[in-house]
């Protein structure tokens, strides 16, 4: 695997080195036939649409996203082209699925980059994913927006995030639980970037705020019987677990939590708990359970109950989209904002105005903190009621988001 | 002490008997036809999500239970006529064929289902003490349902007519066809009935895991490395593959952090296999 993908970054690296000299030689006019083109194309206006590469996981791990993460981006663009496009182009979309693994990841990336010749990519959920195609779109300057909550640390000119960083879910959300739960905290995490990641960033919130962490355990993918921490649990007896396990695992460990009793004395609080995740839960698993997130579909603002309207209508009574699809759609709507106005697009033109982008939507208002190129946003913390909806508990406005780093 | 011990027996024990239940269709099919059946991991999905369609009808979880391996060893009826019997005598066919069954079966489930997650209560919430140890129920009783059904699965190979004709084939095909044993027809039955142990097993566990379309890959490895560790072609070698491997993890888990746990059964299944290559029981 290791291999391939190094293959593959030197097959990508050799396409992008090719364009950058044909660029650079069609500037420098040495080249007749590429100069002859670029005259025509100052004439005409450039009218081929804008392709957008979308990397989303329809299978693996995260399969319970896709779907959501594809009305949110189509939702957007039917509205971009409606709204005659992005600087007079219309958008087209190619969605690659990753299988939510880091190699069919890159190799999505790479397909989309250099076969599709995308103007932007948007997409990626799992943290491994999202850190082998930033290092693909680093190197390339491929501008690349995340919509998914993530462990922070990636800052690039070309990368932005409207996924939250840490102290826009794992801090509010252990601020309210202190306050509201208990004061010592028992962490469980998938065994890679993402859990390792949170919980480095969740101690030292509970620190901080006086709290305690009586114990943190790493489990690997595909774990399926959680007995033996759920004993260690047990013995810690801590106030309050705050799961980042990923994916199905994470919905295998709370129903299991439940089974072994420990909920009858253990409050859970979360960040990776949406309307997407209690369909797998029974109502006695759901009950209670406290989440952090920066949308929800039960917000009450008219931006999201036009955007569910068309939803519903469009995919079914059914459909049902959590933060990661939202911010696809975020994501689509704050590059509509950046081109507002823009009479030709180019990458460094819409990059620049995408610094200063903002956008009100269905989770609240979006504007970008040009320091990181994250989102200053809303967080919501809701408690899940018996019959599994959500009930809005607190809103933390205009959080800015620490990345951990800054745009070089 | 006592209760510390104690609990990590019936640890060992149910992880044991929840690694067997998952292992049993693959260890039939693989023991009785020699075919590695890479579509079990979606057949044992496939059953879960028989759960989800009989609560869905008539909300009853034991319903599921009965429904899953008609359901699943129908769709082995169909696999078996239609896929497997055509390569039985390429076994490398025989992967590469099974494991295409799996993805149309997995597909086939998010076009009727969706790809999203399904919900699946504990029929049965609570726990019972032992000494001073609270279990939870359900483990406990799939602990006796995975007794009974290797208990019902040795009567059926061993005391029964089909079974003997069974056992005749897969000692020697051609003689076992001289004495008037359609083989055609045995491997038939053995795949059926592997199928749908995988059925059964998928719904027994929904209850304790993730019920989604692309769940049942996990559980594949595991039941491979129970088959392979114990011995391919005998119960006793399945019982004792979930033992080593039930009890390894569950001591491991005990002892290291899981994913140290995880590397170190592995360790012990290729230190077993080094020493025993047919497994620890042959």
């Amino acid at each position: 695997m290791a291999q391939s993908s190094r293959q593959l970054r030197r097959i990508m690296r050799a396409t992008f080195d090719r364009r950058a000299l044909l660029r650079g030689a069609a500037a420098a006019g040495a080249v007749p036939l590429a100069g002859t083109f670029r005259a025509r194309g100052a004439v005409a206006q450039n009218t081929d649409p804008i392709r957008v590469g979308a990397i989303i996981p329809f299978t693996g791990l995260e399969t319970h996203n896709g779907l959501s993460m594809q009305y949110g981006l189509e939702i957007a663009t039917g509205e971009i082209n409606t709204a005659g496009g992005l600087a007079g182009r219309q958008v087209e979309v190619i969605m690659e699925d990753d299988g939510s693994d880091v190699g069919r990841g890159v190799r999505a990336a790479a397909k989309l980059v250099g076969q599709d010749a995308v103007e932007f990519l948007n997409g990626t959920l799992t943290s491994s994913v999202r850190t082998a195609v930033f290092e693909e779109t680093r190197e390339s300057q491929t501008l690349f927006l995340n919509p998914t909550y993530y462990e922070g640390g990636l800052c690039d000119p070309y990368y932005f995030s409207s996924g939250a960083t840490p102290n826009q879910g794992i801090e509010p959300m252990t601020a309210f639980a202190m306050e509201n739960l208990g004061k010592s905290f028992y962490f469980v995490a998938s065994d890679y970037i993402w859990g390792t990641g949170s919980v480095a960033a969740a101690i030292p919130a509970v620190e901080a705020g006086g709290g305690s962490v009586v114990g943190e355990e790493y489990v690997p993918f595909g774990t399926s019987d959680f007995t033996a921490v759920i004993n260690r649990i047990k013995e810690a007896a801590p106030d309050v677990v705050f799961p980042f396990v990923a994916g199905q695992d994470g919905i295998t460990f709370l129903k299991q939590l439940s089974d072994f009793g420990v909920r009858e004395n253990v409050e859970i609080c979360a960040d990776s708990i949406d309307e997407l995740i209690v369909p797998a839960l029974s109502n006695e698993v759901a009950a209670g359970i406290v989440n952090c997130s920066c949308y929800y579909m039960m917000l009450e603002n008219d931006a999201n109950q036009a955007f569910l309207e068309t939803m519903r209508s469009t995919y079914g009574d059914d459909a049902l989209i959590g933060s990661f699809g939202m911010n696809m759609y975020n994501n689509m709507k704050l590059v509509q904002a950046a081109a507002d106005g823009l009479d030709e697009w180019t990458k460094d033109a819409i990059t620049e105005r995408l610094r200063e982008a903002t956008f009100d939507g269905p989770s609240g208002p979006l504007t970008t903190d040009p320091s990181n190129q994250h989102m200053v946003q809303n967080a919501y913390i809701a408690t899940i009621q018996p019959d599994k909806s959500f009930k809005l508990e607190e809103t933390i406005e205009n959080v800015s988001p620490q990345a951990g780093c800054t745009v070089p | 002490m006592t209760a510390t011990v104690l609990t990590q027996i019936v640890n060992g024990l149910s992880l044991a008997s929840i690694l067997i239940l998952i292992a049993l269709g693959l260890a039939v099919i693989f023991g009785l036809l020699g075919v590695i059946n890479l579509a079990h991991a979606d057949l044992f999905m496939a059953g879960m999500y028989a759960v989800v369609l009989a609560q869905g009808v008539t909300g009853n979880f034991w319903f599921g239970v009965l429904a899953a391996p008609l359901i699943v060893g129908a769709i082995g009826f169909v696999v078996e006529l239609g896929v497997v019997r055509w390569l039985r005598a390429r076994p490398l066919d025989t992967l590469i064929a099974t494991l295409g069954v799996g993805i149309v079966i997995r597909e086939g489930v998010k076009l009727l289902f969706g790809a999203g997650y399904r919900q699946v209560a504990n029929p049965l919430p609570g726990s019972i003490a032992i000494g001073p140890v609270a279990y939870p129920i359900y483990r406990l009783l799939l602990i006796a349902v995975t007794a009974s059904i290797l208990a019902g699965l040795a009567a059926w190979l061993y005391r029964t007519a089909p079974g003997l004709r069974l056992r005749a084939m897969l000692q020697d095909r051609e003689t076992a066809a001289a004495y008037g044993i359609d083989p055609e027809r045995a491997s038939l039955v053995a795949f059926v009935v592997g199928a749908a142990l995988a059925g059964l097993a998928g719904a027994l566990m929904s209850p304790l895991v993730t019920v989604g379309p692309d769940v049942g890959i996990i559980y594949l490895a595991r039941a491979f490395m129970v088959v392979v560790v114990g011995g391919v072609g005998s119960l006793l070698g399945l019982v004792g593959g979930g033992v080593i491997i039930g009890g390894g993890d569950t001591l491991a888990g005990y002892f290291l952090n899981p994913t140290i746990a995880n590397a170190a059964v592995l360790v012990l299944a290729v230190v077993i296999l080094r020493f025993r290559p047919g497994g620890f029981f042959r």
